[in-house]
């Protein structure tokens, strides 16, 4: 019964959000998606700020909303912490009472939740002043401890990191982990930034034109995006387009491939991580590809190969492994237990997201 | 009392009875206007702004048909209550809240529509009740609009002659204010008076707009823990 279950449809104008999906209780789940994607919908849809046309929430086993009971349980009475993009602070209130607004029970209490959450922030000496006289890392930690103050079912982040650059960054996403795996939380962050999700995600949700493409926990979603806009988001560059399969063969401008299982057309692209390619001196031995550039990048050297129709693919070796000079001919070779077949995911309905908050609410349901 | 005093008295407790009236039912009245997609809203718009464009005599002759004996607000009240509205101080706030309703309306329902919405929405994500997040979040982000619309409504009833006239008459203690009060001394060629009573006008006109042009942290601060 735990975790947050979406399975609803809502239309603003031409914009049409259409998700079906369980996200796991406990730990941070990264929702990815270009701008227009429908993520901070979501995000607003499971608080009760928009109105679903059609659909159930559930979070936690408790129905927020279910059209076909006309049921509604509006924002102020759904256990959520949301915290906005650029932080909504109130501006009229002290920062101690931006904390207290959403608390209950007597003032002493309310006193001593707020003097903890202060310090838990590392704003002690902050509590009287106004947000506004605050920087950024500061207005978000008042944000996040309002937000967590009241003790919510479940925390909402709308981009909470895009007002904030740098280290100051690094040491947030820190402080954030710290604080929500200490309290066993259940968060979903909405975020375009890879390298945030890198650093604090458990789980990843991938969306593109309102549609949640691909939903999985961390590791699996970068090892395989299966979807091709979840490829694109988490920043995947080698992208192949298949024209053409049979048996376990598919093929394309760019050549042909074996695969270790049976090649379908409903996979419109092939998708493969740079550090899994190898490189052939021969160019014979896998796709014949020229060399254009070699790149250093820190630890990684970045090798860019030009295939025969003029795709590209990129290459990441260790910075002491020996690379071919750009202008080598080469031979590139994608084994084939590493590459990934991708559907157009917003086209094509992916069943096996991880549903088990929503079948658990159906079968209670039931 | 001196006699001087009674119209300014009397126009005082006339600006704030209307204020405080104007403010109950504007308050409502510039959320929703701010708020609602209404195909409705446009006439309801141009209504409260006819007073604006209308000559206070204009009003003035429809309030006091429409208060008086004959009209049916007035002889409603007047069933209700034993008293007629029209030559009354009661009519007068009537007729008061009706000529400075936009003058209340319209700069709430400015600051209503520049809200940050999604401060409303973090007061309710918070667990805030409707009528909490509309006391401790709405006013307060809406304070200037809010002393706009006070320092308005209150100095245009304190400026208002025509309306009065046709609506209160010129009857001492009860109905005639300040604006009256000089008239009927200029009518009498008693220039001292009016004069003095003028001044009055001036000085008190002046105090009530100061504060929306004083943009001290003070008074900011002061409004924020009042609404609060």
């Amino acid at each position: 019964m735990k975790g947050v279950c979406v399975q609803a449809t809502l239309q603003q104008g031409a914009f049409k959000l259409d998700v079906q999906a369980g996200f796991a209780a406990g730990g941070v789940t990264a929702i990815l998606g270009g701008s227009g994607a429908g993520k901070s919908t979501l995000l607003r849809l499971i608080a009760g700020l928009e109105k679903a046309k059609r659909g159930q929430v559930a979070v936690n086993g408790e129905l927020w909303l279910d059209t076909a009971q006309k049921l509604f349980v509006p924002p102020q009475r759904r256990s959520v912490g949301f915290m906005f993009q650029d932080y909504a602070l109130f501006d009229h209130m002290s920062v101690a009472a931006n904390i207290a607004y959403g608390l209950k029970g007597p003032r002493k209490d309310r006193e001593h939740a707020v003097e903890r959450w202060l310090a838990r922030m590392q704003l002690e000496q902050l509590g009287t002043r106004s947000p506004e006289t605050l920087s950024g890392g500061q207005r978000q930690r008042v944000a996040l401890a309002r937000a967590l103050a009241t003790d919510p079912s479940v925390l909402l982040m709308d981009e909470p990191f895009s007002a904030i650059d740098g280290h100051l960054k690094s040491t947030l996403l820190d402080d954030l982990s710290a604080v929500v795996r200490d309290q066993q939380r259940t968060v979903l962050m909405v975020t375009h930034n890879v390298s945030e999700t890198r650093a604090i995600a458990d789980n990843i949700g991938v969306m593109a034109g309102g549609r949640l493409v691909r939903l999985g926990r961390a590791d699996e979603v970068f090892d395989d995006p299966r979807a091709y806009e979840a490829a694109l988001m988490i920043g995947w560059q080698n992208l192949l387009p298949v024209v053409w399969a049979s048996g376990n063969r598919l093929g394309g401008a760019w050549g042909a491939l074996d695969l270790d299982r049976p090649a379908s057309l409903d996979a419109a692209w092939i998708g493969i991580r740079p550090e899994r390619i190898r490189i052939e001196a021969e160019p014979g031995a896998g796709l014949p590809s020229t060399v254009k550039a070699v790149r250093e990048f820190g630890p990684i050297r970045e090798i860019e190969c030009v295939l025969g129709n003029g795709a590209r693919l990129i290459v990441h070796k260790a910075w002491d492994a020996p690379v071919p000079a750009p202008g080598t001919r080469v031979g590139v070779v994608l084994p084939a237990e590493h590459v990934r077949l991708l559907v157009e995911g917003s086209s094509a309905f992916l069943a096996d997201q991880m549903v088990a908050p929503c079948s658990t609410q159906k079968e209670a349901l039931a | 009392m001196n006699a001087d005093m009674a119209p300014f008295v009397l126009s005082v407790q006339l600006a704030a009875m209307t204020l405080v009236v104007l403010l109950v039912i504007g308050l409502p009245l510039a959320w929703w206007l701010a708020m609602t997609k209404s195909p409705y809203k446009p006439i309801i718009e141009a209504i409260n702004a006819l007073p604006l464009v209308l000559p206070p005599t204009v009003l003035g002759f429809y309030l006091l048909v429409f208060l008086g004996p004959q009209g049916w607000a007035g002889q409603t009240w007047t069933a209700l209550f034993g008293q007629p509205l029209t030559f009354t101080f009661t009519g007068l706030v009537v007729a008061s809240c009706i000529y400075s309703l936009p003058f209340v309306i319209q700069p709430l329902q400015g600051a209503f529509e520049r809200l940050d919405r999604r401060m409303v929405e973090a007061s309710l994500t918070l667990g805030a009740s409707w009528p909490r997040t509309f006391w401790r979040v709405v006013l307060p982000q809406a304070r200037h609009g809010l002393l706009t619309a006070c320092v308005l409504g209150f100095a245009h009833t304190v400026g208002e002659f025509g309306v009065v006239l046709m609506v209160g008459g010129n009857i001492p203690g009860e109905t005639q204010v300040l604006s009256i009060a000089i008239y009927e001394h200029v009518e009498a060629l008693d220039y001292a008076a009016a004069g003095s009573m003028s001044m009055m006008l001036v000085v008190l006109s002046f105090l009530c707009l100061l504060p929306l042009y004083t943009k001290s942290r003070k008074r900011r601060r002061l409004l924020g823990e009042v609404a609060a």
